[in-house]
């Protein structure tokens, strides 16, 4: 027998439940989850921000659209090469003209059909001695000071993870509660038709295996700030997400 | 580098003297594990009804194990649909030959590694050594024990034992730099180091934290961004998951997740929770192009099969018990030899090592239940090793002089009149000994300790003379 055939064959011998008694459990199961789930944190904005600073993230907010251009500008610091999201958003207001002024700017993207040049890694030289990168998060979980990013044509995964600094922008409008309640877009955007990389990120790069001292940037970015804008338009990618639970709480 | 030998417990009495006479270690140790614990309680604190979700969460691994071959056919098809790749695993040497043959077959320069218990378990390293192939730890604590060529010695810290100073000389031996002690300093050149490595890599490898059957998605969590880089960089990702890590959805994640953090390092959440599912979208930037997901049996259907040991594969490694247990805190996760360290290692190490081999890593606890107490998923540790000690002595005999003292017991607590008579005899010759020349004595116990004083009177007694007075 094959290792496949032979070791469920012996797993099913200790699993007892029908079909009927399992999805019965479950549901039960899920009750008790959405009573612990405690979604009725009123003041998300405050306690996102806590949460945050409390894990090592720097957070900055804005009012909309027309003053993201300044913030992150402030937020950038000495910060001279970046890369930005491939998003139509970056278009309003001349966000992407403006940060371009004064610093070297790259997109996600190098080739028309949309894909960076696979061989030899090209993409990676891409991303080397960038400074900081810059997503949009597709929600952020007060209760655990986390932004959700994910994978998608126009971000990649590297751009949050090789350069020193990343920054995140959230939509006040997409903040859920606590994981539980973040849970049912977590599951809708990794379905097979969805992203390959969904991640949630709580705070910069870090580790404390060395007398348990706390350093940052170990592997991945040293700086993490999130931008929490209060009136952000919805992005190409935000259509097809089901956002149904982000107005909990 | 060369490959570390496992060590194996069956000399016990011997690992542990060495470890509780070196009071640096001690004091490393000490030092780690209450920083975890205090960090632990304060956060634990935001959750009002912990408790409710420790049942809670015992309760969605007892739904899972119920229904453990549903859930684990149910994650192969949707992993597969997603495009992974998914084998199956009977034991160490089946994994390991699995992913050897994957690794030989696209990693020419370099194997890139996120820290993982399960690839401890199957002797991942030796074998992919032995195919010929580099293999490189990138979890900072781990790299540091790779370097020192030692086994890492706790779940979540590897490298726990070591003091900055003796990292320090580590890194200027082995690297060639310049000697520093600063852990700052130390970091960021260990940085620079493997992001060299990371960007040359063909294949990386990396354990699950949990796998969810609805999706098929694997969950990886950890702070440093290394599990990030070998899952996202190479153009091969290997991920070795225990088949007792699957979890029914994302909601029951969440919750778990709000656990994990929390019990481990005492963090709300680590910096990084990765969801992968299937390799890189045709339409995504970057990403590795396979994605193979091993899952590995290796003893765990036998611990299903088994009623009362079936709890242990609840487990989510978070780290918990050993910090809290005060015989870890004495000798450290290499005291007791085996791949699983501390009160869950003792109760799990002799299904994948032997009875016989692991014969007294359950007899290595002071059964005080504290792990119990603090496990997240509400695993009964300490009962599970009581547990073994009865299987592991069924029909055997102590030595004679136990056998010959415990008849005499019985003889004498078996009627309350003997009983009364010893007592008093005992009272009236114990101060006598005490003071002769040998003193009142029981091999090694006394070595470090008094022997106490008998009370004046016994218990029966005081109990009639307060009867009398009230
Ligand atoms: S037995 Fe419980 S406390 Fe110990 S590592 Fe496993 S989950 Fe954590």
């Amino acid at each position: 027998m094959n290792a496949r055939d032979d070791m469920m064959k012996k797993l099913s011998l200790g699993s007892r439940m029908s079909a009927d008694q399992r999805i019965a459990d479950l549901q039960h199961l899920h009750d008790r989850l959405r009573d612990l789930s405690g979604g009725d944190l009123a003041e998300l904005i405050p306690l996102f921000r806590e949460r945050l600073l409390a894990n090592g993230a720097e957070v900055a907010e804005c009012r909309d659209g027309s003053e993201i251009a300044e913030a992150l500008e402030s937020i950038l610091g000495d910060d001279d090469r970046i890369v930005l999201a491939d998003d139509a958003r970056f278009a309003d207001h001349d966000i992407a003209r403006k940060l371009s002024e004064k610093r070297e700017t790259r997109r996600v993207c190098l080739s028309d059909d949309g894909n960076l040049a696979p061989e030899n890694g090209g993409w990676k030289q891409h991303y080397a001695g960038m400074d900081a990168g810059i997503t949009f998060a597709v929600g952020g979980v007060a209760e655990s000071g986390a932004v959700i990013v994910h994978a998608s044509p126009g971000e990649s995964r590297s751009m949050s993870l090789l350069p020193m600094h990343h920054i995140a922008l959230v939509s006040a409008e997409h903040l859920h509660a606590t994981l539980l309640d973040a849970a049912p877009l977590i599951a809708s955007l990794s379905q097979r038709n969805g992203s390959s990389a969904v991640t949630l990120i709580g705070g910069p790069s870090k580790t404390a295996d060395i007398e348990k001292v706390l350093v940052t940037g170990m592997h991945g970015p040293k700086r993490f700030t999130v931008l929490i804008v209060h009136q952000l338009p919805a992005g190409q990618q935000d259509s097809s997400t089901p956002l149904s639970h982000h107005t909990e709480g | 580098m060369t490959s570390r030998t496992p060590i194996i417990p069956q000399n016990l009495k011997l690992l542990v003297e060495e470890r509780i006479h070196d009071d640096g270690l001690r004091g490393n140790i000490r030092r780690a594990t209450h920083t975890s614990l205090g960090k632990r309680a304060a956060v634990v604190e935001d959750f009002p009804r912990w408790e409710e979700m420790r049942t809670t969460a015992h309760d969605i691994k007892k739904h899972v194990m119920d229904n453990l071959a549903h859930y684990l056919e149910l994650f192969e098809r949707q992993a597969t649909e997603a495009g992974a790749q998914v084998h199956f695993a009977r034991d160490a040497k089946e994994a390991s030959s699995i992913v050897c043959g994957l690794a030989r077959e696209h990693g020419e320069r370099v194997i890139v590694k996120s820290k993982s218990m399960a690839t401890e378990e199957i002797h991942l390293n030796p074998a992919l050594q032995q195919s010929g192939l580099r293999v490189l730890e990138t979890d900072l604590g781990e790299y540091i024990v790779q370097l020192a060529e030692e086994p890492p010695s706790h779940i979540t810290a590897p490298a726990l034992h070591k003091s900055r100073g003796e990292i320090g000389r580590l890194f200027s031996e082995q690297l060639g730099i310049p000697y520093t002690d600063d852990p700052e300093e130390l970091t960021a050149i260990a940085r620079r180091v493997l992001r060299e490595e990371f960007l040359q890599a063909d294949v990386g490898i990396s354990g699950v934290n949990f796998g969810l059957a609805e999706s098929g998605t694997i969950c990886i969590v950890e702070n440093e961004g290394n599990a990030r880089l070998s899952t996202t960089l190479p153009k091969v990702h290997i991920a070795v998951m225990g088949i007792e890590k699957l979890l029914p959805d994302a909601e029951s994640l969440g919750l778990f997740l709000n656990m994990l953090g929390r019990s481990a390092t005492g963090q709300r959440i680590t910096c990084y929770t990765s969801l992968i599912t299937g390799p890189k979208r045709s339409t995504e930037p970057d990403g590795p192009e396979q994605l193979h997901i091993v899952l590995l049996d290796n003893g765990r259907s036998t611990m299903h099969a088994d009623p009362k040991l079936r709890e242990a594969l609840y487990c989510i490694r978070c780290g918990a018990c050993m910090n809290i247990c005060p015989v870890y805190q004495k000798v450290g996760g290499h005291g007791y030899g085996s791949v699983y360290s501390g009160p869950i290692g003792s109760v799990v190490t002799p299904v994948f090592m032997g009875e016989q081999a692991a014969h007294d890593l359950p007899f290595a606890s002071s059964l005080c239940g504290a792990c119990a107490d603090i496990c997240p998923v509400r695993i009964d540790i300490h009962h599970h090793l009581l547990d073994w000690r009865h299987r592991m002595v069924e029909g055997q005999d102590g030595p004679l002089l136990e056998r010959i003292a415990m008849r005499l017991f019985t003889f004498t607590a078996l009627s309350a009149l003997r009983f009364d008579l010893a007592g008093r005899l005992a009272r009236l010759f114990a101060p006598f000994l005490k003071h002769s020349a040998g003193g009142m004595r029981l091999p090694v116990w006394s070595e470090t300790r008094e022997f106490p004083n008998l009370p004046e009177k016994s218990f029966k007694q005081l109990w009639k003379e307060d009867r009398e007075r009230s």
